[in-house]
C-alpha cells in the first residue's frame, strides 16, 4: 500500500465510507463508490492546494460521486417503466435497510426512513451538518456554497423531514387504530 | 412513537444519535481494488493510443 492510500484510510476512511451510505442508502454501492473516490483523489491529489481542510476537500468529492452515481442510475432506469421501477425499488430498499439501523429505536428508523424524500442536496446537507457534525462554514466548503445556502437548505431540510415523519407516523398510527378496533370487536 | 410532532431541536438531536456505519473490509483488499481498477483505465488508454496510432501509420502508408 502506498503512503497516500494509508494515509487517507487512516484518517477519513470511514467517515467517507459512512457519507456515502448515507446518501446512497446501501452497502455495496458505498463500497464501490469509497474506491471510486480515491481513484479521484489521485487524479487530482497535486491540485490539493490546503485552501480547505483535507476533510472538506474529501467530502466535495464524495459528492460528485454520488451525483455521478444517481446520474447513471437514472439514465439506466429511464429505458424501464419508472412505474414498476419504482414498485421495485420501493421492495428492494425495505430490504437493504443494514444491521446497524435495524437495531436502532423506531424514531431513528423513521428519520432513516424519511431521510430517502429529501432531495439529494437536502439529504447532502443533513449528513453532513448532523451525522458528520460539521460546522455551516465546513458545509458551505464542501459544497461550494455560501453559508446562507447551507442555512436555507438546512431549514427547509428539516421541515421536509419533519413532514414526512409526521406523514409516516400518523399512518402507522392508523394502522395501530385499525389493530385495536380489530381486536376490541373479535 | 405516537408523537404528533417534533421540534428542530429534537429532529437535531435525534439525527445526531443515527449510528455510525463502518466498512469492515480489509484495507489491503480495498487498496487491491482501486490498484486494479487504476490499472484497467491505463490499459485502456494505452490500446486506444496504440489503436490511433495504427490507424494514422496505415493513412500515411496509403498516401
Amino acid at each position: 500500500m502506498d503512503s497516500v492510500f494509508d494515509e487517507l484510510y487512516h484518517k477519513y476512511h470511514h467517515d467517507v465510507f459512512q457519507f456515502l451510505f448515507y446518501m446512497v442508502r446501501n452497502k455495496e454501492h458505498a463500497e464501490d463508490l469509497v474506491q471510486e473516490v480515491y481513484i479521484r483523489v489521485y487524479k487530482s491529489y497535486h491540485r490539493f492546494k490546503g485552501e480547505s481542510s483535507e476533510k472538506t476537500w474529501l467530502f466535495s468529492i464524495a459528492r460528485n460521486v454520488a451525483i455521478d452515481f444517481f446520474r447513471k442510475q437514472k439514465s439506466s432506469k429511464e429505458k424501464l417503466l419508472d412505474q414498476f421501477e419504482g414498485q421495485a425499488n420501493q421492495l428492494k430498499n425495505g430490504h437493504l435497510i443494514p444491521e446497524e439501523i435495524a437495531v436502532q429505536k423506531d424514531e431513528i428508523k423513521l428519520i432513516y426512513k424519511c431521510l430517502e424524500y429529501c432531495t439529494l442536496d437536502q439529504r447532502t446537507v443533513i449528513i453532513l451538518r448532523y451525522i458528520h457534525d460539521l460546522s455551516i462554514s465546513e458545509t458551505a466548503k464542501a459544497l461550494g456554497w455560501s453559508e446562507s445556502k447551507v442555512k436555507t437548505t438546512q431549514h427547509r431540510s428539516l421541515k421536509m423531514l419533519k413532514k414526512q415523519m409526521e406523514l409516516f407516523s400518523e399512518k402507522e398510527g392508523v394502522i395501530c387504530e385499525k389493530v385495536r378496533v380489530e381486536r376490541s370487536r373479535a | 412513537m405516537k408523537k404528533s410532532g417534533w421540534s428542530d431541536h429534537e429532529l437535531e438531536a435525534l439525527l445526531r444519535r443515527m449510528p455510525k456505519i463502518l466498512d469492515y473490509r480489509d484495507p489491503h483488499d480495498i487498496y487491491q481494488n482501486i490498484y486494479l481498477r487504476k490499472r484497467k483505465t491505463y490499459v485502456w488508454a494505452l490500446s486506444g493510443i496504440t489503436a490511433f496510432a495504427v490507424v494514422l501509420f496505415v493513412i500515411i502508408k496509403i498516401f
